[in-house]
């Protein structure tokens, strides 16, 4: 292993050197394969769907896309509205109401102009409003009425609003009559109205192979006797459905909001949309925001690596390779047709911080060569023969934590965990191979400088100062612009002693003796931190909440909240009732089952149930109106009759129809509206809906055998995904720590050494899991993604350490040496990388999606702590343990203070 | 409740009558027309509303999910088949006034559904419908004020893949209508027009646009495609069984073809009959009710019929 180790180092060593008469080559071969991967970005796409978390071929997948085929999407958009006056039922307010919906449900009708000066929407924006198939509100809505044998269906608000208050309050209960208004319509108390859009989203047809260009007068061979007869080789050719992307919700909901958004409106009402319309909207400004903070983060790393290197070409270069790295993640997933998630920032994030840390630990170690004398060409040589191994440590051990994440099983973590593992491997690539060619361009130090810029000190302000003044171009002074207050603010806020570093080393060189007075208090307090953190991590509860990802403070967190406390609820759960025969549906026997498991639910679940709703509720209804008596709403004795009650809804609505039971009556659904609430917290009502279903149905499965009923939904699949997230939690993660463990033990070379290293890289993660259980933070989709991230960032820093220290130890055989050159050398450039990447995640705290926040609040907290671990922990394990990393000879005698 | 049992009345059993018209035309003969698009239409229109007094309808309506097996569509599952006859007079001042009446035969669990209508010329009287469900032996009047027929959303005649929609005649103006081509089809010269709903009647609309393949000599449609607000062809009627009954011109199977749910329903005239003696007594709500006395008047049609 050690001769491997030291032939990796000289091969390392020579890599600059004999890059450099081809250096043409590789310059070329690089700006080909960016413009390339360049060009492929063109054609990438991103899947923000809530199914991407799944395979097409997981069950719940299957099931839920089963369903839309048969039922149709229900992707619409719910507007709940509070009225200022406190009662949606004012003169007031159903005028305005009316307002919007007429606009809404006749938007053709209004010209361009009229858009443009009134709503100041563009036409093509506006022409977005034609996805509405139809709109709801108290001021449209029509309600069934049989009076003397007569049935009518008056508007409930005559177009006339009523001005007298008597008159209003007659409709006010008239409203309350009719049970699928209240909830749905109007909140009880009033406060609350809602106009309900359906949309034609996911159920445009995509028609391929259609000949546009087919001459109309084709003979297109029809049969003149159409024949009944079944054909059994004919083949059923599926229609798909055009997929929705945010470009259509986005200007759509910008049209829709447009509309409810007048002055006039707003005077009246708060408004709360709700639906994926809505999402998209609101996760597109947060992607905005994410940029935004991304940018912050590009900052933050700029003024580090500026602060550390103090030479342009070290800001740039090493950003440039880390951006092509990113650019060719981007640029291969699309070339090779596959839509990204939104975890692709995540990968850029991961690929970010991978790739300084990597970029930093050889300019830093370059630059330590060059201000010890060495010329360009001898000091890169010992750069990379002194990082090159850790930093193939760091990849490889970083690639194989993100692959761990690919036996879960899970698209998502699949594609996150490869494509991340590629681009750290790509970042490796980059530093290695281009890196030294472009430094050949373009170095620190260019000059003869060389020997009086270790003498300079000046401060860091006066630095940036002259850096700025020394580059004219127009885009440098764009960039000025916004890092001259950034300057002046640091200047006041002592920022600028922080990243003067002029503290840094002095802080080093104290580190040793103050680990040796307090090395038993270290490791108590540290294996303290582990203990209660492991204890912490088990009380992890996994949780996904949909609506949680975003604060409360937000509108659409306000709107679910409104949604779920006044109205119809936020979350669907949908139980698809197969008989496996045609017509069985009209069997009032599975009325009757689908009917008392409705009650059933409800009477269990009323904490969690806002309502149900199926064929059998239709049936009633359509029955007691028939009747003209209350005591008919139920399911009728004879099939014949409920065969009749169906005719009656089919010829009024067959679109409505196909919704609710399949055309040949075979197939149909209970639709249940939930409060909205984590998968944990539903846990059990799932379980318990199951056995209701057996209770129910069971005893149907002699009459029809081939009878399923399967509970389906997103909140189904959010129930999946939980139990996805807890069952694969901990064994991605035990994967990840035994791979990164194994190799540390064998490129260290002593199994002591491995078990050692393993503790301190074990603890950010332990500790971001332990906060999490005892903070009472669920682990989510988002939060779950913390875990490789750290093992990602966080032990990459300990490797570092672990390694520079083995190899100093190797040559030097004195323990003591070995740590002093360890601290002095790696724990500058370990606090740099820590400080850029810590501060740099420590800026997605400040985003509205709180998954963004949490990855980048514990992201950073875990980067600090690691850098604690690297520089008190694992030197105070050192002192107590003393390992020998495999030597022999070893001089194991600590004495700091007296050094000191 | 989210639907309106009202929609299903009104339409019903004009639409029966609609539809046998829909293919009626006169024996004048044109040649290759020189008409534009619009008086095209207009003259086709014309020809639907054509129908004649009194007239007695037997009908089998075949719904099935198809598959195309060597180029033809074809049904993949038993078919449902619904069988319904229907009788219309017109009646009152100068004939303008009409009553008609719809039962279905076929299938035995909606045997006996019936419904009459009465629509008045008058506007300011109000169209009368009855619905009579046998399963549960009750009448009921339907109120659909005339002035409040603005929920256009189309409605589908018997639960087949037909609606209302694809039976509208007039309302010319609410279209904008274009000659596409013209040329051979099917050995017939055919006018291609394309209409396309006017802003305010594309809302209440279902299609986007639709094409109409119009024989030119005998004024009337051939295909219909309809199209969805994005220009996907949704929809399909084929006319077949093209003859000539009673010098009449008219297709005795129509095939709706809806795309999307790959579904089609085959409307074939199994008996059209005009000119027929229908005593008016026969037109009133006891032919819902009273079994017997519905038989004994259906009985007499269908041997005038034959």
């Amino acid at each position: 292993m050690k001769e491997l180790l030291l032939a990796l180092n000289k091969y390392f060593s020579i890599v600059p050197g004999q890059l450099r008469p081809y250096r043409k080559i590789v310059l070329i071969l690089a700006l080909l394969s960016t413009v390339f991967m360049g060009y492929g970005t063109t054609r990438f796409v991103l899947d923000v769907s809530f199914e991407s978390w799944f395979s097409e071929d997981d069950p719940a997948v299957k099931s839920l896309n089963e369903f839309r085929e048969q039922f149709g999407s229900d992707d619409g958009l719910y507007i709940v509205y509070e009225a200022k006056d406190g009662d949606v039922f004012s003169n007031q307010s159903l005028s305005l109401i009316s307002e919007i919906t007429e606009v809404l449900d006749n938007d053709e009708k209004i010209s361009d102009e009229v858009w443009l000066e009134q709503y100041g929407l563009t036409s093509k924006v506006a022409e977005t409003l034609k996805h509405i198939k139809r709109v709801q509100s108290l001021t449209n809505i029509r309600i069934q009425k049989n009076e003397d044998d007569v049935l009518s269906a008056p508007l409930l608000v005559p177009k006339t609003i009523p001005r007298d208050i008597n008159i209003l309050s007659e409709i006010k209960s008239e409203a309350g009559k009719h049970s699928s208004l209240p909830l749905f319509m109007f909140s009880k108390d009033h406060r609350f109205g809602a106009i309900s859009i359906t949309t034609d989203f996911g159920t445009i047809p995509l028609f391929e192979n259609q000949n546009e260009q087919q001459s109309l007068f084709f003979d297109d061979d029809w049969s003149d006797d159409f024949e009944d007869s079944v054909d059994d080789q004919a083949v059923l050719q599926k229609v798909k459905f055009k997929d929705i992307e945010p470009s259509l919700y986005i200007p759509f909901m910008q049209a829709v909001s447009a509309i409810y958004e007048q002055p006039r409106m707003l005077e009246n009402f708060d408004f709360y949309p709700i639906g994926t319309s809505a999402m998209v909207e609101y996760a597109w400004g947060t992607m905005i925001q994410a940029g935004f903070l991304l940018v912050g983060m590009l900052i933050i790393i700029n003024l580090l690596l500026w602060t550390l290197f103090r030479s342009a070409s070290a800001v740039v270069l090493p950003q440039l390779a880390i951006g092509l790295s990113i650019l060719f993640v981007i640029g291969g997933l699309s070339w090779l047709n596959i839509a990204s998630t939104t975890l692709i920032a995540l990968t850029a994030m991961l690929v970010i911080a991978v790739g300084v840390a990597d970029c930093v630990h050889v300019m830093s170690s370059y630059l330590l060569f060059r201000r010890s004398g060495n010329d360009h060409e001898q000091a890169l040589s010992q750069a990379y023969g002194k990082t090159g191994v850790p930093i193939l440590l760091t990849t490889v051990t970083t690639m194989a934590g993100m692959s761990s994440l690919a036996v879960t099983g899970m698209p998502q973590f699949v594609l996150f965990g490869f494509s991340s593992a590629a681009g750290v491997g790509l970042a490796f690539l980059y530093t290695i191979y281009l890196l030294p060619v472009l430094l050949d361009y373009w170095h620190p130090m260019q000059d003869k400088k060389v020997s009086n810029v270790v003498q300079q000190k000046k401060t860091l302000i006066n630095l940036i100062k002259a850096f700025l003044k020394s580059i004219q171009t127009k885009a440098l002074k764009f960039l000025c612009f916004f890092a001259k207050p950034i300057i002046n603010l640091s200047q006041r806020t002592g920022l600028a002693w922080l990243l003067g570093a002029d503290w840094l080393q002095p802080l080093l060189d104290k580190i040793p003796s103050f680990v040796q007075r307090f090395r038993y208090a270290v490791v108590v307090i540290f294996f303290g931190v582990f203990g209660i953190c492991l204890y912490g991590a088990t009380q992890v509860k996994i949780d996904s909440n949909l609506v949680e990802l975003y604060s409360d403070d937000v509108p659409i967190g306000k709107a679910y909240d409104i949604v779920d406390e006044h109205m119809m609820g936020t979350g669907n759960m949908i139980i698809v009732v197969n008989t496996g025969e045609s017509d069985a549906i009209m069997d009032p026997a599975v009325l009757n089952a689908m009917s008392r498991l409705q009650s059933q639910v409800k009477e269990s679940y009323s904490k969690y149930i806002i309502r149900t709703n199926s064929l059998a509720d239709l049936v009633k209804e359509t029955h007691a109106i028939m009747q003209d008596d209350e005591q008919y709403r139920t399911i009728p004795d004879s099939q014949i009759t409920v065969s009749q009650l169906l005719y009656l809804f089919n010829s009024a609505n067959p679109e409505e129809r196909r919704a609710l039971v399949s055309d040949d009556y075979s197939k149909s659904h209970i639709s249940i509206q939930l409060k909205n609430a984590g998968s944990n917290e539903y846990a059990e009502f799932f379980e318990g809906i199951r056995k209701d279903i057996s209770n129910e149905f069971d005893t149907l499965k002699d009459r029809y055998p081939n009878l399923d009923v399967e509970i389906t939904g997103t909140f189904a699949m959010m129930m999946r995904l939980a139990d996805d997230l807890s069952r694969n939690q901990f064994k991605s993660l035990a994967i990840a720590a035994v791979v990164i463990s194994s190799l540390l033990m064998v490129t260290l070379g002593s199994l002591q050494a491995g078990a050692m290293s393993i503790v301190p890289n074990l603890i950010p993660a332990t500790l971001v899991f332990g906060l999490m259980g005892l903070l009472g933070i669920p682990l989510d989709t988002d939060t779950l993604m913390i875990a490789p991230l750290i093992i990602g960032i966080a032990v990459d820093d300990t490797i570092h350490f672990i390694s520079h220290y083995r190899m100093s130890l190797a040559e030097n055989n004195d323990m003591q040496l070995a740590l002093v050159e360890t601290i002095k050398e790696v724990g500058q450039a370990v606090t740099f990388t820590t400080l850029i990447l810590g501060f740099g995640f420590f800026m997605l705290t400040f985003s509205d999606y709180l998954g963004l926040a949490k990855i980048g609040g514990f992201g950073s907290l875990a980067i600090f702590v690691a850098l604690l671990c690297d520089l008190l922990f694992f030197p105070a394990l050192i002192m107590i343990f003393k390992p020998k990393f495999g030597q022999k000879n070893v001089d194991d005698n600590f004495n700091f203070q007296e050094a000191a | 409740m989210k639907y309106s049992l009202l929609k299903v009345s009104p339409y019903v059993v004009s639409v029966v009558i609609l539809l046998s018209a829909l293919s009626v035309i006169s024996t004048q003969s044109y040649a290759k027309t020189d008409l534009s698009a619009r008086e095209i239409v207009e003259r086709m229109d014309e020809n639907q509303r054509q129908t004649t007094d009194s007239a007695f309808t037997r009908m089998k309506l075949t719904t099935c999910k198809y598959g195309i097996n060597d180029g033809k569509i074809k049904c993949v599952e038993k078919a449902r088949i619904k069988l319904v006859e229907s009788a219309q007079i017109n009646t009152g001042v100068d004939n303008k006034d009409t009553k008609s009446i719809a039962i279905i035969l076929e299938p035995s669990s909606e045997r006996g559904i019936g419904m009459l209508s009465y629509s008045y010329d008058d506007s300011d009287r109000d169209n009368e419908t009855w619905l009579y469900l046998s399963a549960l032996g009750k009448v009921k009047r339907i109120s659909v004020r005339n002035s409040d027929d603005e929920e256009t959303e189309s409605a589908s005649i018997f639960g087949t893949e037909m609606t209302t929609e694809d039976q509208e005649t007039g309302k010319l103006d609410d279209y904008t209508y274009e000659l596409l081509d013209q040329g051979k089809y099917r050995g017939r010269e055919v006018a291609v027009i394309e209409s396309t709903p006017k802003p305010h009647r594309l809302s209440k609309s279902s299609y986007g646009k639709t094409r109409t393949w119009v024989d030119t000599e005998r004024f009337m449609a051939l295909k219909v495609q309809m199209f969805d607000k994005y220009n996907n062809p949704i929809k399909r009627l084929e006319v077949g069984k093209i003859e000539e009954i009673n010098n009449i011109w008219m297709g005795r199977s129509m095939t709706f073809i809806n795309l999307v749910s790959q579904r089609l329903t085959n409307m074939k005239l199994e008996a059209i009959s005009f000119d027929m003696d229908i005593d008016e007594s026969f037109l009133t709500q006891r032919a819902l009710t009273d079994q017997a006395f519905r038989e004994q008047f259906l009985d007499n049609l269908r041997q005038q019929a034959q």
